[in-house]
């Protein structure tokens, strides 16, 4: 994998999750997951992650600038491409969202079928991948099997804000659902 | 006759078999323990933390042997488990095909053969230590009516389905207190008997718990604030509810090397530091003794007596070793004992009695006929929400407390009681949370329900919805005591051809919830309604009454039943009949779905009689007094506690009688 498509999964992924790149993608990294995700991503999607990754770079590349939830709604297919006025190919929406799912729960959702995969399959692709789940961040606590606290830490809210354990300024914590649509019998 | 080899053997090493060794090695018996499963020493416990990290799968078998998905023909020792009972393993046709050499559950998958009419769910494990690998730790007493049951609530009624047990509450206090410290429970008398006396929670004077209270989580104590001290629960006139830490066996101190409980929130399936107690800690204690001799890998087939009122006169197992391509495994070998313990849990214990053929078409300690019958569980009805405030589920143990204060009461004349866990844990039971909440959300799909907008989110949107939801997920789980039942049993069928890797007959389940358990689990609903109204909580409850097929199809939900009782939910007032409050959005429900609690019990019940029980009330066998059938198989009704403390404090009473019998007859 070149240099340069690990910075645009890296930027990408970041994107997506809404996760500092710095947090889920360090300078110094002993364990390696950006790395590994894209290698997985990449054997088991055909060409659609490297068409996934040049959509990617072509979108931040339009002048003038996109937001990132611009770029964001393209790549999951809610918004059009601009260039085309077309979604972007639903495979690499697929893609994509098998990418998230992976960050989130370190689990790869096969997301068609390939040779020796069929859609759906679910693989974790290693300990750390499970452990590092950005799930876990997202609910403030951590893995299930792997806390890092001491004992009783449970009686008291989490220490560390949604701003610090994602280190994204932007979210913020603490508010109600969406709960437009909703009603029990849904 | 020559010589026995041993004083005691012991068959099983999980809660029973070791307290028993434990107690009776430190007075000086020669004891052999034979276990059918493979030996688990402390560094097994890394391979097994391995394999549950890789499963996609998390559930409580997860980690161990034999791997998820394995034949249980192939296997020397397969199990129970809760992946054998998913949908994907029910023929769309099982409801009419039932009973003609068809089980509810494809027995290339399933161990148990499930005859029905409603499934067991429950399993267990065949490894040294047995369950306690993945039990929750839960060591609640029971209470004083639960032991007196019939003559409490049913004197009166000779249809009443509960019998009274051979002994009461303050028979067990010395071996309750005994038991606590040999599991190490963390809890605090004064904190239990300030709410629980008053249903009849007991203790010796004086007493107090190995280890201090584990602290409630910030769910705990928000419901608490809510709850303490209402009384105005409908089908609970007059009763007061209570929030309280629940007695566990979980150290909120290191206790020899084992550390202190560190919140990994993964009691259940395992628990990666070892904070919590299981039977491989007894089972040192036992081996450091060197009055102890333990075999592993060998499963005992059969119990050899030549009659009723005949002793017993030895055991017979095979040993077995996984080859490289097929399992190994030896000629039957006996091996003799003064004393013979059976603690292979109420499901395999029956089953090897079962086997144990006497030569004159009877089998061993079945004179009753009683041996298998009375098959229970605690059918647990899941209830889960969402809460108006933020209150950080997912952290610290899986739960720490409980609603305990509604165990007992007159109600139980004609419904079932229950205790309820509150879940620290989000949604994980209850729909596979995380997994299941963040696809939805990823992938814009609505299986958990709180999606029906059908969004497809990212970045920092994301983060904000799923941590909304995350942190104000949880959920109750009300553990409902089930009548006993004759033909809710365990039987063996040698002409079925279906074995395991051994070639040694599988266990045939017979399984039903009586009209008294159906109606505790309307009561659960009703009361989770008034819950959920005080707390502003959402109810997100399914039960659903089909499964959908591969094909589309729709088919019925072998865990579904229907609402034994309409006419209490068309009385409710309106403001309970709330779609937000109700499971499924209805106000009168058309049925209920329940899951098992991993508590398996009364498959051979102690009894004062010998004509309608197996053992008397220290657990030996009536039919032939060397012989002693141990754990929670003996209880006559199960209750509303989780089992193993009970079961542990009654293997204490056995030890005390063998030590008798030895001193006095031998
Ligand atoms: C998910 C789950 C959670 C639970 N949580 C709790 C809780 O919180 N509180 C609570 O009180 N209880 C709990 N339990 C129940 C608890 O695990 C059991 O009550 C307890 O383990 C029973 O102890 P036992 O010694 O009778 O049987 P087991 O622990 O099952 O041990 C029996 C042993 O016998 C061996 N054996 C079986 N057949 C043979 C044979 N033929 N020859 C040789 N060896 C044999 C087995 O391999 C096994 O090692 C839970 C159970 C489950 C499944
Ligand atoms: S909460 Fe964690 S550390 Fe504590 S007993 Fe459970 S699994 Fe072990």
């Amino acid at each position: 994998m070149s240099n340069s498509d690990q910075k645009t999964f890296n930027a990408m992924s970041a994107l997506l999750t809404g996760f500092n790149e710095q947090l889920i993608a360090p300078q110094v990294d002993p364990i390696g997951l950006p790395k590994l995700f894209l290698q997985w991503a990449t054997d088991h999607s055909g060409g659609d992650c490297a068409n996934l990754l040049a959509t990617f770079a072509s979108l931040q590349a339009i002048v003038p600038a996109l937001s990132t939830d611009e770029i964001g709604s393209v790549i999951m297919g809610v918004s059009p491409d601009p260039t085309t006025g077309e979604p972007i190919d639903e495979n690499q929406t697929a893609v994509a969202q098998a990418i998230l799912k992976l960050w989130y729960l370190g689990s790869w959702y096969q997301p068609f079928d390939i040779a020796g995969a069929a859609k759906g399959k679910e693989t974790v692709v290693s300990d750390q991948a499970y452990i590092k789940g950005l799930a876990s961040q997202s609910m403030q606590s951590h893995a299930m099997g792997n806390s890092t606290l001491t004992f009783g830490y449970w009686d008291k809210p989490p220490a560390a804000s949604l701003q610090v354990t994602t280190g994204n300024d932007e979210v913020s914590a603490g508010g109600p659902p969406d709960t437009s649509g909703w009603g029990a019998s849904a | 006759m020559s010589d026995p080899d041993y004083d005691i053997i012991i068959v099983g090493a999980g809660v029973a078999g070791p307290i028993i060794a434990k107690e009776l090695s430190q007075a000086g018996a020669k004891i052999l323990i034979i276990e059918g499963g493979p030996e688990t020493p402390p560094t097994n416990r890394e391979e097994y933390m391995s394999n549950f990290l890789l499963n996609t799968v998390k559930t409580l078998e997860s980690p161990y042997p034999p791997g998820m998905g394995a034949n249980p023909a192939k296997e020397a020792t397969p199990r129970a488990t809760i992946a054998q009972t998913f949908g994907n393993n029910v023929s769309p046709t099982w409801h009419a095909d039932l009973g003609a050499g068809n089980y509810i559950y494809n027995a290339d998958v399933s161990y148990l053969l499930q005859e029905g009419p409603q499934p067991f769910l429950s399993g267990y494990k065949r490894i040294t230590g047995g369950t306690t690998w993945h039990w929750l730790g839960t060591s609640l007493r029971f209470l004083e009516h639960d032991f007196t049951m019939k003559s409490t609530y049913g004197a009166d009624d000779p249809d009443y389905p509960m019998p009274d047990w051979p002994i009461v509450v303050d028979d067990l206090l010395d071996a309750y207190g005994r038991a606590e410290h040999e599991i190490g429970v963390s809890a605090d008398v004064s904190i239990q008997t300030k709410e629980l006396a008053q249903i009849g929670l007991k203790y010796s004077d004086g007493y107090s718990y190995p280890m201090q209270e584990i602290p409630p989580s910030v769910l705990d104590v928000q419901i608490a604030a809510a709850l303490n001290g209402f009384q105005n629960f409908i089908n609970f006139e007059g009763q007061q509810v209570f929030v309280t830490s629940t007695p566990a066996g979980r150290n909120s101190q290191p206790d020899g090397n084992r550390r202190t409980c560190a919140g990994n929130t993964n009691c259940i399936p395992i628990c990666p530091i070892q904070a919590k107690w299981d039977g491989t800690v007894t089972l040192a204690g036992a081996q450091s003794t060197g009055n102890v001799t333990f075999k592993s890998q060998c499963v005992v087939t059969k119990v050899v007596s030549a009659g009723y009122g005949q002793p017993v006169t030895g055991i017979e197992y095979i040993h077995w070793e996984n080859g490289p391509t097929k399992i190994t495994k030896s000629e039957p070998i006996t091996a003799t004992a003064k004393i013979y313990v059976i603690a292979a849990h109420a499901i395999e214990t029956p089953k090897l009695m079962l086997m144990s053929d006497m030569g004159n078409g009877q089998t061993v300690a079945n004179s009753s006929d009683q041996m298998g019958r009375n098959l229970m569980d605690h059918p647990l009805y899941l209830s889960w929400s969402l809460m108006p405030e933020q209150i950080f589920g997912f952290r610290g143990p899986l739960a720490t407390s409980g609603i305990e204060s509604l165990r007992d009461g007159p109600f139980r004349s004609d419904r079932a009681a229950w205790r309820c866990e509150i879940g620290n844990e989000g949604w994980n039971f209850a729909i596979g949370d995380p997994w299941t909440t963040v696809s939805d959300f990823v992938d814009g799909k609505n299986a958990s329900h709180t999606n029906a907008n059908m969004d497809r989110l990212f970045g920092a949107g994301l983060i904000e919805q799923l941590n909304s939801h995350f942190t104000r997920q949880w959920r109750m789980g009300f553990l409902v005591e089930q009548t006993p039942e004759a033909d809710s049993r365990v039987t063996i069928n040698r002409d079925n051809g279906i074995v395991d890797g051994l070639h040694l007959p599988r266990p045939v389940i017979n399984y039903k919830l009586s009209e008294y358990t159906r109606r505790g689990f309307a009561s659960a609903e009703v009361f989770s309604r008034q819950v959920y109204q005080m707390l502003g909580a959402t109810n997100f409850t399914r039960n659903a009454q089909n499964l959908t097929a591969a094909d589309g199809t729709e088919f019925p939900n072998p865990v579904w039943f229907e609402n034994p009782d309409r006419d209490m939910f068309e009385a409710l007032p309106d403001a309970l009949k709330a779609p937000e409050l109700c499971a499924n959005g209805q106000a009168v429900p058309d049925g209920f779905t329940y899951f098992g609690a991993g508590h398996l019990v009364g498959t051979y019940r102690m009894g004062s009689v010998a004509r309608t029980s197996v053992v008397d009330s220290h657990s030996r066998s009536w039919d032939h007094s060397t012989l002693f059938l141990v754990g929670d198989g003996v209880f006559p009704t199960i209750t509303t506690a989780n089992p193993t403390l009970t079961l542990a404090a009654l293997a204490m009473r056995t030890a005390d009688a063998i030590k008798a019998q030895l001193a006095t007859t031998l």
